[in-house]
């Protein structure tokens, strides 16, 4: 599908959208986010979630759960899950 | 007496709400969690033209029913959850779109209808506090500090900030949901060689703040905490690498903070800050139920505690609801 841009100058572009990805889903950041990989380290931070409010939590099911709007910066960070 | 009863609603194994109930509990409080995604499991009744005025009942997690008026203050966590019952049933989209959506306009309406206690936060100002462009409005009438900002789907518009900006520019979603989460991603002239891509869908473009520090502000209507974190990749919410620390606002940004709570009328919100490399403070956005938990994990400051006080501790507003 495509429509006419109706540009400033009346020069008529056509714009082809066939298969166009939003342009905020194309880009990756530079980096990526550290999430914590090793038993150790998730079982310190399942340790130290328990103590603080006394609910054990499976780390690696969270990560999973979502987050990754976390990753970019200037992102602010996740509200959506949990 | 009106009995003073506190709930929250939220998914059944949100860990806020559970925290929350906890710390509750273990002073001898009661917080009851109304399961958002588990409709079917717990079922609910909004009575209206009838000759007696019936207050709505409800389920609790517990299986026990209460009647909504005996509600004081309510947190409105996350009210709208996919339910449970749908892989259970395995249900097709567009029945899985009925039952979400049923499920969702039920328990708002029950609540808004019923309830006359306290949101927090109040179900239309915490809709309208999730629409980015109005945080950033909001910031910077009064006084905060905000990025360039621009929100178009103007091909020319976009290449002129990016030219503008000498390149230095990030692309960030009006959106994210649960099932899909948009990264904001820095912005390049590769990405920008597709019109249509730009066209396609409105996004915010902000001039890129090089640093690495940021602040996460919990802040309730009279209390707040903060971390700042030290990096320059923006941490996971559970990443123990990157130095975090509880941080004290200075009274103008205190200050600022439930100034803007007052302006978007919440009670509650989760502030995300970035200090560039010149010092200057930079608002990014506000989430009006953001996650805080895993902050007291990292950083050791107390949100949880400080906020199941506030709910303990909230009374009826004036006007309680709209």
């Amino acid at each position: 599908m495509s429509s006419n841009r109706g540009d400033k100058q009346n020069k008529s572009v056509t714009v082809e959208y066939n298969g166009t990805k939003p342009i905020v889903m194309v880009g990756v950041w530079p980096h990526d986010v550290k999430m914590l990989n090793s038993p150790d380290e998730l079982a310190e931070w399942e340790r130290r979630m328990e103590a603080f409010t006394g609910v054990k939590y499976d780390a690696k099911a969270i990560i999973q759960g979502g987050g990754g709007c976390c990753g970019g910066d200037q992102d602010g960070m996740c509200d959506m899950v949990q | 007496m009106i009995a003073k009863k506190i709930g929250v609603v939220a998914p059944l194994e949100d860990l806020h709400a559970q925290a929350v109930r906890h710390i509750a509990e273990k002073n001898g409080n009661c917080i009851f969690h109304f399961c958002s995604d588990a409709v079917s499991d717990l079922p609910s009744t909004a009575r209206f033209g009838c000759e007696e005025r019936m207050p709505s009942q409800l389920i609790d997690s517990t299986g026990t029913q209460h009647s909504i008026d005996e509600f004081s203050t309510l947190w409105w966590r996350r009210p709208y959850a996919a339910q449970r019952v749908i892989e259970l049933a395995h249900s097709s989209r567009d029945e899985s779109e009925v039952i979400n959506n049923s499920a969702r306009l039920h328990l708002e309406g029950l609540f808004r209808t019923g309830f006359r206690g306290r949101f927090i936060n109040d179900p239309s100002a915490a809709q309208r506090a999730e629409h980015k462009l109005v945080q950033l409005h909001s910031a910077e009438a009064i006084g905060l500090r905000i990025p360039q900002t621009i929100s178009t789907n103007d091909y020319d518009v976009v290449q002129s900030f990016f030219e503008q900006v000498a390149g230095d520019a990030i692309v960030k979603s009006h959106f994210n949901s649960a099932t899909l989460q948009i990264k904001t991603s820095r912005l390049t002239r590769d990405m920008l060689a597709n019109e249509a891509s730009v066209r396609i869908s409105p996004c915010i473009y902000q001039k890129f703040i090089p640093g690495t520090e940021h602040l996460r502000v919990v802040a309730l209507k009279d209390r707040h905490q903060a971390v700042r974190f030290l990096s320059d990749e923006v941490d996971s919410r559970i990443d123990l690498s990157h130095r975090a620390t509880p941080y004290i606002l200075d009274a103008n940004l205190e200050h600022k903070v439930f100034a803007l709570l007052n302006e978007l009328n919440l009670d509650f919100g989760v502030l995300d800050f970035k200090r560039d490399v010149s010092g200057a403070l930079y608002f990014l956005e506000i989430n009006q139920q953001g996650q805080f938990a895993f902050l007291d994990a990292v950083a050791g400051t107390s949100c949880l505690p400080m906020v199941t006080e506030f709910l303990l501790s909230s009374g009826p507003r004036d006007h309680a609801h709209t």
